[in-house]
């Protein structure tokens, strides 16, 4: 049921020997193989002697690691699976612990209570690397950093229906000096939501340069020649790290070019998400999309920007028929042609206020090599001892 | 004494009641956990369908019936997030709630029982001045400023204590630090105030003039009746504490039912909600008679009013 989503295009299965499954599927499903990573294996004896519950408590699997305990909440225990049938991770044991705390984590990497940490804040980096016993490993991320408009008027009329004031606020902000200034240099301009990782990004286009001028004009032309009203909500850096700093640039850049930007902090990322489904969180919202580890542009257009879904907040009929024909085809030279168009659709209707992919920046402990995953999925078998 | 308790026991109905409405009703208007439950790709037919699961598609007092009359067979329902017994998640959580808060007072009463008699028997003097000021500094620092000192000084450059977690008692010691120091400077006025007023009267005057020890008078005759106050308001903080120590628990990664009470808002994830916020009422409903008890112990003449 939670991932039904991600496998609703798979209809049947066919078992047809000891090595071999046959999928059928509702139409062409590129991303068939990609979608089939994130699946996980369960063991259908079990579940069916003892049931879906039984199962959450005690899982199943066939993966590196068993459950050991488990502390809800607090931690988990892991020991390494001796039958794994794959490479056997180094370590025993895999202890994973839950501390809500972000300088409390970086505390514990510091005095050895553990080995890594993930979604390390960009100030904080220096105080990592000079500590002697940890040390910040960074890696492109899947994610991507943009700020929604509110374009398909799902929360009612505002400024962002009209195309003009959407390029405005897009040539309002120096990107660039957001992210060499702000974000230390961790982050990738891109000129769509796509990220340069994901199959189908456009390499050619490029993004909107700092045109303080002309985004001036075009809001006069939009019918606002002494400046605009516009509402920013603004989500908590859980997953973004550096947002309240990079919006407060962003928004300082807005206001040169006459937006006056009321700014809305919800302090809750569970709010957040309510919100958005519900369509409440318009005009303007800042947002990230992590491509459920997909690397590929549906992964992005389809969630995000094609007209109905739940986070969508934009309505192209013409985008919406690329994003379908992209889905309706295995050719990957269609495909790829088809999300050139679609990109450039998206720039120049400005269908959001694109900003960066994001860098991950994991702390490590120096006891141990491990490097960042660019798809933000930590794979604690892959960490071994850090030779001196 | 059966009347006292005949009272004690129809408050605790009245709160439980009270409280157990109250919630049911503000959790039913700040949002819709079938939402925030479902993945984000799921449809129209997934969302009815566990709407009717949750029974979220029947009237608000046709649910608040439902919940009641399980309640009070100790059945508060499952955790929507955690599907497990929403009972036994808060229980779980409960002792190191209850240690948490207990080593906080603990530690409240170190420094506050001290400094509050030294202050009041050097009145007016540098010593009453200092003890002053080093206790209202404890409560002027914040105590998520506080905790993270204590973690970068004795985790991060000294390495004698853990930075977070539960299980060993050096696990106590800074959070049960943070959240003494916050109680203490009420407790140390209180312990002032009350040796100042009672050093003033007759009977300790009889009392020195008995031969007795100065410093029995002070343990013995005059504390005791200087400590009434205290241990009322010991016993209300305590109250507080229970589910209000939500900062020190998360700087410190404390599994405390604070946490687990404030995430289970966020999540709305009701079940544990209500479970959380009638069992902590019931505590406290159930503390606060103990210390009328005590109080009626230690002064006689309460007890007989």
């Amino acid at each position: 049921m939670i991932a039904r989503g991600n496998h609703a295009k798979i209809k049947t299965v066919e078992i047809v020997d000891d090595y071999t499954v046959r999928f059928k599927t509702d139409g062409p499903y590129p991303l068939f193989v990609e979608r089939m990573t994130a699946q996980v294996m369960e063991s259908e004896k079990v579940i069916r002697e003892k049931g879906d519950e039984w199962m959450q408590e005690h899982p199943v699997g066939t993966g590196p690691y068993k459950l050991v305990k488990w502390a809800r909440k607090q931690e988990h225990l892991l020991v390494r699976n001796d039958d794994y049938w794959g490479p056997k991770p180094y370590y025993k044991y895999v202890r994973v612990r839950i501390i809500p705390e972000q300088a409390t984590q970086i505390a514990e990497l510091l005095s050895g209570g553990v080995d890594v940490i993930k979604a390390v804040p960009p100030d904080q980096m220096d105080v990592i690397n000079k500590s002697g016993a940890a040390r910040t490993s960074t890696s492109p991320i899947l994610r991507t950093a943009f700020i929604e408009f509110d374009s398909a008027a799902r929360g009612g009329p505002n400024p962002f229906t009209d195309r003009r004031v959407r390029v405005a606020a897009n040539l309002a902000a120096d990107h660039d000096a957001i992210i060499k200034h702000v974000l230390n240099g961790l982050g990738d301009r891109v000129a769509t939501a796509v990220n340069p990782m994901a199959f189908g990004w456009d390499a050619g286009l490029k993004p909107y340069k700092q045109d303080t001028e002309r985004a001036r004009k075009l809001l006069a032309e939009a019918g606002f020649p002494n400046g605009v009203d516009v509402l920013f909500n603004e989500a908590p850096p859980t997953v973004e790290p550096g947002t309240q700093q990079t919006n407060d640039a962003i928004v300082a850049d807005m206001t040169k070019a006459g937006f006056r930007v009321k700014r809305n902090y919800i302090g809750d990322n569970t709010v957040v998400v309510a919100r958005a489904k519900e369509g409440k969180l318009g005009p303007m919202m800042n947002w990230s999309w992590g491509y459920y580890s997909v690397f590929d542009t549906d992964a992005i257009l389809y969630d995000m920007f094609k007209c109905g879904e739940f986070y969508s907040y934009y309505c192209n009929k013409e985008l919406d028929d690329l994003i379908i024909s992209g889905r309706s085809t295995l050719d990957q030279k269609r495909r790829a042609e088809i999300y050139v168009k679609a990109q450039k659709l998206m720039f120049d209707d400005a269908a959001a206020l694109f900003k960066w992919g994001l860098r991950g920046v994991w702390g490590v402990s120096n006891r141990i090599e491990y490097s960042a995953p660019p798809d933000e999925v930590d794979r604690m078998f892959l960490a071994t001892p850090r030779k001196k | 004494m059966r009347r006292y308790i005949a009272h004690q026991l129809v408050q605790l109905v009245v709160v439980i009641l009270g409280i157990s409405i109250l919630a049911f009703s503000i959790l039913h208007v700040i949002g819709d956990p079938v939402t925030l439950l479902l993945p984000q790709n799921a449809g129209k037919e997934e969302y009815d369908r566990y709407k009717h699961l949750m029974g979220l598609d029947q009237p608000v007092w046709v649910q608040y019936w439902k919940f009641a009359s399980r309640a009070v067979h100790g059945d508060f329902g499952k955790s929507w997030y955690g599907n497990a017994p929403a009972f036994g998640l808060v229980i779980e959580r409960m002792p190191p709630t209850i240690y948490l808060t207990l080593a906080g007072l603990g530690v409240a009463l170190l420094i506050a029982l001290p400094l509050g008699v030294t202050a009041a028997l050097k009145r007016h003097s540098v010593i009453d001045t200092l003890c002053t000021l080093l206790a209202v500094a404890g409560q002027a620092m914040p105590i998520f400023w506080l905790g993270i000192m204590l973690i970068i000084i004795f985790a991060v450059r000294l390495k004698v204590l853990p930075a977070s977690g539960y299980g060993t008692w050096q696990n106590f010691i800074m959070p049960a630090f943070c959240l003494g120091a916050f109680l203490a400077p009420l407790t140390m006025r209180l312990v002032r105030s009350g040796i100042i007023e009672v050093m003033s009267m007759e009977f300790i005057k009889t009392a020195r003039a008995k031969g007795v020890g100065e410093r029995m008078v002070i343990l013995k005759h005059a504390f005791r009746n200087a400590c009434i106050p205290v241990v009322t308001v010991l016993g209300l903080q305590f109250g507080q504490l229970l589910g209000g120590a939500f900062i020190t628990e998360t700087v410190f990664a404390w599994p405390g039912v604070a946490t687990l009470t404030v995430d289970s808002i966020r999540n709305q994830d009701f079940p544990v909600v209500q479970c959380a916020v009638v069992l902590l009422a019931l505590i406290i409903v159930i503390v606060n008679a103990i210390v009328d008890l005590i109080v009626g112990l230690i002064d006689p003449r309460i007890r007989a009013a």
